[in-house]
């Protein structure tokens, strides 16, 4: 099969095994559980998916569904001793990472692998100023730096990320500045070693939709300018079709559907999918009208469905549904894949 | 600005308090906060967080008031509320002042007035099960009704709970769950005006529809008076009838729901609703980045207060302060505070 143009760009980043490029990231069928005072759930549950190199890889999905805990599997950063990974494979140029020494793990996280957090606040040392945080992130990572240079380093870094003093604003303690500006801080530090893939969890969370607008152009342009990967997780529908490449949907700790932005938009499969994109509040509706809903809500881990976790809020719930969990289909477009057995999925 | 209000009647911007329809009116309302410091904590500073806002609401409909933090929506609304005593201007619930209103007034006010909170777990005493949660209104406001468990069971299940529900604790149940129990407590004794401070902020995507459902359908049934604060413009459009957009203290911009996102006419509105990230990858839209970020309301920038982030700024506005102007676009009022349009 000889694919060329654009398209093969989309098909080997989806689908690597039949591509020519390998992906930066694969992850496959990951089990992450964590132990709870009722019994062991299964935070992630048998989650796949992949990441090209130098694209931006959004996963969405609502409270409890598994994306920060994704993402801090991913980065080896799970709480201890309560959250492990249970099975599965994370390949990251050539390594499986569950099987790497906390001594291999610590050279990838930081210098390969960096993440931002939702509140910049907690993130960043209270009692430390900026400055000495930054070049902290420099004296682990590029040890053979003098303290000059690692200081000329921070400086041009706090220039690449929008802050226009950077002087001024390491010699500042972190309650000093705004919530924009300490997000800023956050991306110059992770960004302090270019790092292959920026993980950003939920980074605009907490900031005002202006300041949101200034964070997300921001990490675009360095993404360009460093030619790094990021992995957006987001609950925000918005923010994935405006920042992402490709889209990971995920339910109760499973991967429901992954596709091309477009596709994930123009043509959602899963009902899970559709349910989300339609109740979100548009600015085309009519003012008080009524929004489609998704009844019920998000089970509590412990209390999952058998069988498809969606399975008790889905309008097409079939008896076959609360059996085994569906696996994963392929549904038309390349890369494009759905678990239900609405679109012949078959059992696990 | 009364002025020019009063030749154009057909303006909404303020109706008279004395007029039937309008339910809620508010005037040239203004709150300070002092600022403490120091050795003795004497007065250092005032945050201007609400500065000579006026609006007003007709019944049964909705005003949205939209802003990012720091813009004083909330203050706002707690004023209205009689939460905080405002440092000057008028608050009439039916043609009657309440802003400076004696305890009595108030407890009488709040039967016609009730809040919906953010956060539905804080303004839940978590003691309480959820029958004494709600028949305490009954008790506080010495009104007969809510003794039996088939009333409080009705008012769960107007508001999409179960009548078993009346038994359980808050902590037993979900952020959405709670937020209903929030509402059902604003709408116990049938009130006539809702303040809904940011009511589904904390919420999931598929909870808050179902959230902004329920808001909608009670209005409809109960003929509600809605002020609606929230900083999510697709929200505020979505259950809006006016909207009035705030920035540090002010409002700039106040019209329809519908015209307002048709043609905002404030820089500020425009890059605050270019600035909304749309679930449609094939939406390009032109994006107005804004510069900076909001200054402190302790020190508001004088003359218009969005002049030192607009990106059509001119000499006149870091000098004079614009006032909401009248200006007819497709046959509504729409209000905005910009020399651009002087």
């Amino acid at each position: 099969m000889i694919i060329s143009g654009p398209e093969a760009m989309v098909v080997s980043s989806l689908n690597s095994s039949k591509g020519t490029s390998t992906p930066l990231l694969k992850v496959d069928t990951l089990v992450t559980a964590f132990d709870t005072e009722n019994g062991r759930v299964h935070a992630v549950d048998g989650a796949s998916f992949t990441m090209a190199p130098r694209s931006t890889l959004g996963i969405v999905g609502e409270s409890g569904c598994g994306k920060s805990v994704t993402a801090l599997s991913i980065m080896g950063l799970l709480p201890r001793p309560s959250g492990r990974i249970v099975s599965g494979n994370i390949f990251f140029d050539g390594r499986d990472l569950p099987t790497l020494s906390a001594g291999e793990m610590q050279a990838i996280r930081g210098r390969r692998m960096a993440m931002i957090f939702q509140e910049p606040m907690t993130a960043l040392n209270p009692v430390h100023r900026i400055g000495s945080q930054i070049n902290e992130v420099y004296a682990i990572h590029f040890s053979k730096m003098t303290k000059k240079q690692r200081r000329k380093a921070a400086r041009n870094m706090l220039l690449d990320v929008g802050i226009a003093d950077p002087l001024m604003v390491m010699d500042n303690y972190p309650h000093q500045l705004s919530g924009g500006m300490r997000q800023r801080v956050m991306i110059a530090m992770a960004l302090a070693s270019s790092p292959d893939i920026l993980i950003a969890d939920e980074p605009t969370t907490a900031l005002d939709v202006t300041v949101q607008a200034q964070i997300l152009e921001l990490i675009k342009s360095l993404q360009k300018k460093m030619g790094m990967s990021v992995l957006l997780i987001t609950h925000d529908l918005g923010v994935i079709a405006e920042n992402c490449d490709d889209a990971v949907v995920m339910y109760g700790g499973r991967v429901v559907e992954r596709a091309g932005v477009m596709d994930l938009f123009k043509n959602p499969v899963h009902p899970y999918t559709i349910g989300l994109i339609s109740s979100i509040p548009g600015l085309a509706e009519e003012p008080k009208s009524l929004l489609p809903t998704i009844k019920g809500r998000v089970p509590s881990l412990d209390k999952m469905p058998r069988g498809c976790r969606f399975s008790n809020r889905c309008s097409h719930v079939m008896d076959i549904c609360h059996t085994v969990p569906p696996s994963e289909t392929s549904v038309g477009s390349p890369g494009h894949f759905a678990s239900c057995y609405l679109l012949g999925g078959k059992h696990d | 600005m009364i002025d020019s209000r009063e030749k154009q009647p057909e303006s909404r911007y303020i109706d008279s308090p004395s007029d039937p329809d309008t339910i809620l009116s508010v005037t040239g309302l203004t709150k300070h906060f002092p600022v403490r410091g120091g050795i003795f904590l004497g007065q250092t500073g005032v945050v201007h967080a609400v500065d000579d806002v006026s609006f007003s609401i007709k019944k049964g409909e909705t005003l949205g008031l939209v802003g990012e933090s720091g813009c004083g929506k909330t203050t706002l609304g707690r004023c209205v509320g009689g939460l905080y005593p405002p440092t000057s201007g008028k608050v009439f619930l039916h043609g009657k002042n309440i802003a400076l209103g004696n305890p009595r007034q108030m407890k009488s006010m709040r039967l016609q007035m009730q809040m919906i909170f953010q956060d539905p777990f804080e303004s839940l005493n978590a003691r309480h099960t959820v029958g004494e949660i709600l028949r305490e209104k009954y008790v506080i406001h010495g009104r007969k009704g809510g003794k039996t468990d088939k009333e409080i069971g009705a008012l769960l299940e107007r508001v999409g709970l179960s009548g078993d529900d009346i038994h359980r604790f808050p902590h037993e149940f979900s952020g959405g769950q709670r937020q209903r129990i929030g509402i059902a407590r604003a709408i116990t004794l049938d009130p006539e005006v809702v303040i809904c401070d940011e009511p589904v902020s904390a919420l999931d995507v598929s909870v808050q529809s179902q959230i902004l459902n329920l808001m909608v359908t009670l209005q409809r049934e109960m003929g509600l008076t809605y002020l609606f604060i929230s900083h999510d413009l697709a929200v505020v459009k979505h259950v809006s009838d006016y909207i009035a957009v705030m920035y540090l203290g002010k409002i700039v911009e106040y019209t329809k729901a519908r015209a307002l996102y048709e043609t905002p006419y404030h820089p500020y509105t425009r890059a605050l609703l270019s600035a909304i990230p749309l679930p449609d990858p094939l939406a390009r839209k032109q994006r107005i980045i804004l510069k900076g970020e909001v200054p402190s309301p302790e020190n508001p920038p004088l003359g218009c207060r969005f002049h030192t982030r607009c990106p059509h700024v001119m000499d006149i506005c870091s000098k004079e302060e614009p006032v909401l102007k009248p200006m007819e676009v497709q046959g509504s009022t729409h209000f905005t505070a910009c020399h651009l349009y002087s």
